[in-house]
């Protein structure tokens, strides 16, 4: 397969946005690491989701900017992938040319490759409506991967999986993330999954960041009292209550 | 294996029972010696298809009558497609166009009729055009409503793979409203019999709603039953056409 590909750095500078009269960022500076991964999490309407089409150029700042790699950010490229909520496969195309849509050139071979590295060779040639809810989100990273971005943003892309598929997929993400290089950023509201998954996590809340706090485990990270630890100091700033971190912290 | 085929026999079966009761009810109560003024018995019927058969009138009739339809259709159902389209995908068009077209709908077509004679005449082309305004609503209807109600998350899906404006239209947009469009045309080919018969009593000299006519005014019973009997069989056949195009369209759903 390919070899390993340096992710793109993300600088943001003073970026605010605004809705109309509403805020929903203000004045936000942010700098990922090529090749980091980062989690945003926040209670629901934050502004995380925001943050995240900002940065896939879905959106554009009110003010400030966003720069990948020194080079301001316009519009949509194909070097940033977005994997949705939902999976979004075209119904009407079968399992591959759904990830041929996401590769580069079009090109079949690629789309296969992905297919691979999720597993899911296999369905190649199904229609999306009979694979199961983990399956077709697999499918839909697979066609994120298939264009090789040097940026993956997750929008809460594990919120509508069952417990156990939603442990499978964030392996299957972290050992991606290891293999091919890119820079990722994932929104969620589960502080675990952050935990585990992240170098770095970051809170927003009232339209700024509130926290951001790297991660110092080693890899895989399994369940445990150091990961209680940091779950335990991102509730808190979270939940705004500060006993639970004194509870916890003899 | 045999009962899962004895089952499919069943299946075949069953909805025939009630059709072949009535025909044989039919039978019963025209049979000779049963006062058959108010309907004519199966075999006079059967009679007069050969007749018409040997005179060459019913193919006539038929092909006059597929004519009109197929023309009023198409007339319509183009329209009908086009402007769905550009009501669908261009905002201004939609303020400018949309309301007026749904005002138009509430007006029953039978209505127009007499000012569509007086407008074009008695001749063929207002049968195919009374065809193609009563087919025109529903396919642009339903089409309008399929381009409306597609996924806005695939969109946005498409925009975020790089696909330009033409491919966002043949691999989201269209097949999107794929089902939709479908629907509209099942609709409207019901429509179309109905605004054929309609039509077909204006002033002609052929098709099948000339044939019930002429017959209804020289009381020719099996005549009339006849055209009752060929409408329902060339309802059912577009039927099918319809059918068959949604399994061959739209293969992607169970």
């Amino acid at each position: 397969m390919e070899t390993k590909q340096e992710g793109y750095e993300i600088k943001i500078e003073s970026l605010t946005k605004r809705f109309g009269v509403n805020t929903i960022l203000k004045d936000i500076n942010l700098t990922i690491k090529p090749g980091e991964f980062i989690a945003i999490v926040g209670k629901s309407g934050c502004g995380k989701s925001t943050l995240l089409r900002l940065m896939e150029g879905l959106e554009t700042p009110t003010e400030g900017e966003i720069k990948i790699n020194g080079v301001k950010k316009t519009g949509v490229d194909s070097n940033i992938r977005f994997v949705f909520q939902e999976p979004r496969l075209l119904p009407w195309k079968k399992v591959i040319d759904n990830v041929t849509l996401g590769a580069s050139k079009h090109d079949e071979n690629l789309a296969k490759l992905a297919l691979e590295r999720v597993g899911l060779s296999e369905k190649e040639t199904q229609w999306p409506h009979v694979l199961s809810g983990g399956q077709r989100q697999r499918v839909s990273l697979a066609r994120a991967l298939a264009g090789h971005p040097k940026v993956l943003l997750f929008d809460e892309p594990l919120g509508a999986l069952d417990a156990l598929t939603r442990l499978e997929m964030q392996d299957l993400i972290e050992a991606l993330w290891k293999e091919l290089g890119f820079t990722a950023i994932i929104v969620t509201h589960d502080v675990s999954e952050a935990v585990k998954l992240a170098d770095r996590v970051i809170i927003i809340e009232d339209n700024d960041i509130r926290l951001d706090i790297n991660i110092e485990l080693p890899r895989p990270r399994v369940t445990g009292n150091d990961r209680s630890y940091y779950e335990k100091i991102i509730l808190s700033h979270i939940m705004r209550e500060n006993e639970i971190t004194r509870d916890y912290a003899i | 294996m045999v009962v899962k085929q004895r089952g499919s026999i069943l299946k075949l079966g069953i909805p025939w029972i009630i059709p072949a009761l009535a025909l044989l009810l039919w039978y019963l109560s025209t049979r000779p010696g049963m006062n058959n003024t108010l309907m004519p018995s199966p075999d006079k019927v059967i009679i007069r298809v050969g007749d018409m058969i040997k005179s060459g009138q019913l193919l006539e009739y038929l092909s006059v009558s597929t004519e009109r339809a197929a023309k009023g259709l198409l007339l319509g159902g183009l329209i009908g497609l086009t402007l769905a389209f550009l009501t669908g995908l261009n905002k201004l068009l939609d303020l400018t166009l949309n309301t007026s077209i749904q005002m138009l709908r509430t007006i029953p077509v039978l209505a127009a009729i007499s000012l569509m004679i007086i407008w074009f005449g008695i001749g063929e082309r207002v049968k195919v055009y009374m065809v193609a305004f009563g087919v025109f609503f529903p396919i642009y209807i339903n089409t309008y409503h399929g381009i409306k109600s597609i996924d806005k998350g695939l969109m946005e899906m498409g925009a975020v793979y790089g696909l330009g404006r033409i491919r966002i239209f043949t691999e989201i947009i269209l097949p999107g409203a794929l089902p939709s469009i479908l629907v509209g045309l099942r609709l409207s080919l019901g429509t179309m019999w109905l605004l054929l018969i309609a039509s077909e009593q204006i002033a002609t000299d052929a098709g099948i709603g000339y044939m019930a006519m002429s017959a209804r005014e020289l009381l020719q019973m099996d005549k009339i039953v006849l055209a009752i009997i060929l409408y329902a069989i060339l309802g059912k056949l577009s039927d099918f056409a319809a059918t068959w195009l949604e399994r061959t369209l739209i293969r992607w759903r169970e």
